[in-house]
């Protein structure tokens, strides 16, 4: 807004400069040819009123009259100098010379002097008038200086009046309405209305460009959440749909299993299935319970998920303890959803090989932020560990595979094996891949 | 009459004058009757830097107020300040001892309030001209129409005295052969101020001279304010523009005597050379014209101021004949060459010996003269 109104500011400096410019050199002109004109008036004044006046006093020798004359000339603008000349037998005689004829630069102007005297007219000698338009010049000059620094003062003062005036009638209401727009609450965008603090009679009644942009934003917010609110409820229906129709299918497998005859490898796929179907579906329960319908809040979904995995196997003869250390993370759902597809077959590889024979243990499970900006999703065991002979990704099962797939085509991270003590799982990734379903900024 | 002739005729009384006053003693006169104490006559006049002519006039007067037995003041008035004449002139007739009689010479716009004044203070007077026709009829166009106190105006004929000098002056140049290679006399002319009617009268003069000879030509004129310095540098001037010229006019002795300097400093010599001469009949004039640097000098003789002061004593005086001095008098000029320059010098030198109580031939031929010279 400081450019715009700085621009406004130099565009109304530089057009009143331009046309200050224009009507200065206009009136210069103007003067200017005034003064020609003058100049003309006063040296056919010369001629008509003077000139018969000098040749009767260079007749009689009347240099008293002709020093009065010659001076009296002398005195209008213009002239610089002025000589009376007497014509004598092969010679010019100058008799009155008054005024700087040493200058030079002056235009010379000669008038013969003619005396009528017994009938006769005589040409009796010469009137020589130098005139200079250096006074016209200079006083041209001398009002071009002091008309452009008035100009500019004044030019200056005016556009920041205009500055000022703009910067109270426009531009900080511009700025009102760029930081109502800026802090507008996503969620909620009609939560407050636009009202600019304008002068007496403009918030009520006044019907300017300013109160109809404000009136057309706040129009337009109200609107805005009105879309919102539905698509909100409509998402949320969508979240609730899919997360019943999982929980179907998860009964519907269910059901399938019960008259199913006992068969452990069955038993495992479809509590695999079950599981991955469970870690989808929780996820969509979270974001139809949650106010965001972009993301998940990671503490509840991975608890309640490890819980519900930890609860499919049933091992009442295996005690196994879960520990979870979870930031407070809320992740998008595209991130969300694999990470608990990943939980969810970690946590299942671990109940399946971990703890044989009725061993316990117990299941680690931890998020926190690292300090490049990531997340590191951790699952481990206690457990007997894959052996010395295992080595990752070589010897992976289609769960660890579908594991390493997940993380580096959907999550774009990284999965590290530690068979340490027990197996202890590290995936990093980041959460700026995916973009919310919902805008919650 | 023609110019000859009334040089004849005016040269003749200056002749008796010498012939028949010169010897006589002052003889002693009546006292004006019913009066205490002398007379007492004002005489305003005007004066210029260098002045040649009204010193020799008041002169001419002081000796015939002497003779009258009148006190007589002077009062000069520099012709550059018309206004303080007037001024001065107006509370000097208020002031006391308020003169019995005044005699104005003046120039333009002057007459009007001083002859007011001596209206209303009872003052008899005499205006010397000449004015300008249009002033004179606006003061009634003669004595005692509108003015119960004006006496008589008078002046010298101002015309004839300009044309009786440029006459002199072209033939003298002709005479010397001083001419264009066509044979034309090439002339100019100094003139005086042009706001004394005088001086347009007297270059009227030379005009008219200058027209009436085929073989002269007028070059031009030039007013100046009577001094000689601008009598040399008119001519100079003029020389520089015209140095084919071989006769200046000059509209006074004074100018006259610059000129010739100008002429001098020219190259040229006067009398010789070129020719010029004034209109004074001053004693300067005269010697000039003697020494031959003036070619003619040309005016009535100062007397006529002594007649007028004699006109004044008899109408203050109520004496007999007083009447004859009432009107306008036009006195014509004399023309002083040098070979007859000498008789005038004389003359001069002779005024303050003058007995002024009995009629000069001047006074006598004031009862003669034509008073219709004068068209007013």
């Amino acid at each position: 807004m400081k450019r715009l109104a700085v621009r406004h500011f130099l565009v109304v400096v530089a057009v009143v400069i331009l046309v200050s410019a224009g009507t200065l050199f206009y009136q210069i002109r103007m003067q200017y040819s005034q003064g020609t004109r003058d100049l003309k008036d006063i040296l056919e004044m010369v001629e008509e009123s003077y000139l018969p006046a000098v040749a009767a006093g260079v007749f009689f020798f009347d240099d008293q009259q002709l020093q009065l004359l010659a001076e009296g000339i002398l005195l209008h603008p213009y002239v610089e100098s002025v000589v009376i000349l007497e014509h004598r037998p092969g010679e010019n005689v100058p008799l009155i010379t008054v005024g700087d004829d040493s200058a030079g630069n002056g235009e010379l102007h000669t008038y013969p002097l003619v005396y009528r005297y017994e009938g006769v007219s005589r040409e009796i000698g010469a009137l020589h008038v130098t005139v200079s338009l250096d006074e016209i010049r200079e006083q041209t000059l001398a009002q071009i200086r002091v008309a452009t620094v008035a100009n500019l003062l004044k030019i200056l003062a005016f556009a920041l009046i205009i500055l000022l005036v703009e910067q109270r009638m426009v531009f900080r209401h511009l700025r009102a309405i760029s930081a109502f727009m800026g802090s507008l609450d996503p969620e909620h965008p009609a939560e407050r209305e636009l009202v600019l603090k304008r002068g007496i009679g403009r918030n009520t009644g006044g019907s300017d460009e300013l109160s109809e942009i404000a009136g057309a934003l706040n129009i337009m917010v109200r609107r805005l959440e009105g879309v919102l609110n539905e698509k909100k409820v409509l998402l949320q229906e969508l979240y609730h749909r899919t997360g019943n129709m999982m929980q179907s299918i998860r009964a519907i497998l269910k059901l399938q299993s019960l008259r199913t005859e006992a068969n452990e490898t069955v038993e495992t796929i479809l509590r695999n299935v079950d599981n991955r179907i469970l870690a989808m579906a929780l996820v969509h329960q979270k974001l139809y319970q949650s106010e965001n319908l972009s993301r998940v809040d990671m503490r509840e979904y991975l608890q309640e998920l490890a819980r519900e995995v930890l609860r499919s196997y049933a091992l009442p003869d295996r005690p196994v303890d879960l520990e979870l250390n979870i930031e407070d993370a809320r992740l998008l759902i595209d991130t969300a959803i694999p990470c608990g597809m990943v939980l969810s077959e970690l946590l299942s590889n671990s109940l399946q090989h971990a703890f044989p024979r009725g061993r316990g243990g117990t299941l680690g499970i931890a998020l926190h932020r690292t300090g490049d900006g990531q997340y590191e999703l951790t699952v481990s065991d206690n457990g007997i560990g894959p052996g010395a002979e295992f080595e990752f990704p070589r010897d992976s099962s289609i769960g660890l595979q579908t594991v390493q797939t997940i993380v580096e085509k959907q999550l774009r991270g990284s999965l590290v094996l530690d068979q340490t003590r027990g197996v202890r799982w590290s995936i990093r990734f980041s959460d700026d891949i995916y973009q919310e379903r919902v805008s919650n900024e | 009459m023609s110019g000859v002739l009334r040089r004849a005729a005016f040269q003749l009384p200056v002749v008796l004058t010498l012939i028949f006053l010169v010897p006589v003693l002052p003889l002693s006169h009546p006292s004006p009757g019913g009066t205490t104490g002398p007379f007492r006559a004002a005489v305003f006049t005007p004066t210029t830097e260098g002045n040649t002519y009204w010193p020799e006039v008041h002169r001419v007067m002081r000796a015939a107020a002497e003779s009258l037995e009148m006190d007589i003041e002077f009062h000069e008035f520099d012709v550059g300040d018309r206004f303080e004449k007037v001024e001065e002139g107006v509370r000097i007739l208020q002031t006391d001892p308020i003169p019995d009689a005044a005699i104005f010479s003046v120039a333009f716009g002057q007459a009007k309030p001083l002859m007011e004044v001596a209206e209303a203070q009872a003052i008899p007077y005499f205006l010397n001209g000449p004015l300008f026709p249009e002033e004179m009829e606006e003061l009634g166009g003669a004595p005692r129409r509108e003015y119960d106190r004006w006496i008589g105006y008078f002046h010298e004929d101002e015309e004839e005295k300009g044309h009786l000098l440029a006459r002199e002056l072209i033939a003298a140049a002709r005479s010397a052969n001083r001419t264009a290679p066509d044979g034309t006399v090439l002339v100019v002319g100094i003139g005086g101020d042009a706001t004394w009617y005088g001086s347009r009268l007297r270059e009227s003069g030379l005009r008219r001279a200058v027209s009436e000879d085929p073989a002269a030509r007028l070059l031009q004129t030039v007013p100046t304010r009577w001094t000689p310095a601008e009598g040399r540098e008119m001519t100079r001037r003029l020389l520089a523009r015209y140095p084919e010229a071989t006769v200046v006019w000059a509209a006074s002795d004074q100018l006259a005597l610059g000129a010739a300097e100008a002429l001098r400093a020219a190259g040229m010599e006067p009398g010789v050379d070129a020719f010029t001469g004034g209109l004074d009949l001053s004693l300067v004039g005269l010697q000039a014209v003697r020494e031959g640097r003036l070619t003619a000098t040309v005016a009535a003789t100062p007397l006529i101021w002594a007649d007028i002061l004699v006109c004044l004593r008899d109408h203050l005086a109520g004496n007999e004949g007083a009447d004859r001095c009432e009107g306008i008098f036009l006195f014509p000029p004399v023309i002083a060459t040098p070979s007859t320059a000498a008789d005038y010098v004389r003359l001069a030198e002779q005024f303050d010996a003058l007995d002024y109580t009995r009629a000069t031939p001047v006074t006598d031929r004031l009862r003669e003269m034509d008073r219709r010279e004068i068209k007013p």
